[in-house]
């Protein structure tokens, strides 16, 4: 009975040893599952509200695996380290999944695939400029920047609201200086 | 293992710098995953003493994966410009004066936002052109699975 007991543990405890690499991966996993059906499910929550629920559940699954993996460790301090390290890939990988959300949402050259992929017989340019064109870009992104409050308007002319888009386009604006050598794609 | 996976990269984003104040590539992105590529490969080969073992092993491969993916995609917002931040950009420097939406079209045409897009796609095979525009196989596979995401949320095209 014993020997039973000690092998089904060792099983056990080799199952979570596994699965501890994995945790990040499990972890994005219920999170676009997560975010998927409460933004089918809940009408009114909006895509960014089911990103970020998304991300909690996920990171919760994370959570409930490192304390398991933790609970069964002889090296504790070890397991720790390890679950420092899931949780900044987690991180990461739910910040792709965010981005992979927004991409879908907003890029355009996802959009001008998406245009020729509906077309049966592709596009000439001028005909996918018909179907997208820079007022559309300017006008979705316009709708996005007042429902944020990053750009307010009045009297018919633009202004800046909330700064946090601001600051990341700084940071971008320094990234590209940096890495790039220039400012804009344009210089 | 931690510091491993910090270490391995450390040392893509290095290799990465040193390489784009030599020359940019013209493909940047397919640039970054050979790098990443390359770096996660000598890594792990060089450092197995340190680790020993094939599960601690890609334990760092993982979360090594998870920190390049997360750059690649900030990464893109800086090969290309994002018209939400040119816009925002545009509005802060017209400080108090403020700029119309005409003026933000006049400065941010077709030729400015959509043309070099379709130049990205040709430039990475995404698509190509016989007189009309269409979509390669990496292409194709690359919208179907944006147009069955979409789907799963019932939401329509984005852009």
């Amino acid at each position: 009975m014993c020997s039973v007991n000690s092998s089904t543990y060792q099983k056990a405890v080799d199952i979570i040893d596994l699965v501890n690499p994995a945790a990040p991966v499990i972890g994005l996993l219920i999170n676009c599952l997560i975010q998927i059906a409460s933004f089918r499910a809940f009408n009114k929550i909006g895509l960014l509200k089911s990103v970020f629920v998304g991300f909690f559940f996920g990171l919760l699954g994370l959570l409930v695996i490192e304390y398991f993996v933790f609970v069964q460790a002889a090296d504790k301090s070890y397991v720790l380290l390890s679950g420092v390290s899931n949780l900044i890939a987690y991180g990461a990988l739910g910040y792709c999944y965010f981005h992979f959300v927004n991409l879908s949402e907003t890029a355009r050259r996802i959009r001008i695939m998406r245009e020729i992929y509906d077309s049966d017989t592709g596009l000439t340019g001028d005909e996918i400029l018909k179907r997208y064109n820079a007022k559309e870009i300017i006008d979705k992104r316009l709708i996005r920047l007042f429902d944020n409050s990053q750009v307010i308007e009045k009297d018919g002319k633009l202004y800046i609201g909330k700064p946090a888009l601001l600051l990341i386009s700084k940071l971008i604006s320094g990234m590209k200086s940096f890495l790039l050598g220039k400012d804009s794609e344009f210089d | 293992m931690l510091v491993l996976s910090l270490l391995v990269f450390a040392t893509f984003l290095l290799t990465h710098i040193t390489i784009w104040k030599i020359k940019v590539p013209i493909k940047q992105s397919a640039a970054l995953l050979k790098i990443s590529g390359l770096t996660i490969l000598l890594f792990l080969i060089f450092s197995w003493p340190f680790y020993g073992n094939f599960l601690a092993g890609l334990h760092i491969f993982i979360v090594f994966i998870s920190l390049v993916l997360a750059y690649l995609i900030t990464y893109s917002a800086v090969e290309v410009d994002s018209p939400s931040l040119v816009i925002i950009n545009m509005v802060a420097e017209s400080g108090s004066v403020g700029i119309s939406k005409d003026r933000l079209l006049d400065k941010l045409s077709d030729e400015k936002l959509v043309i070099p897009r379709i130049d990205d796609l040709k430039r990475d095979n995404l698509v190509y052109s016989d007189g009309k525009y269409k979509l390669s196989a990496a292409g194709y596979l690359m919208t179907r699975l944006f147009v069955v995401f979409r789907k799963f949320l019932n939401l329509p095209k984005g852009g």
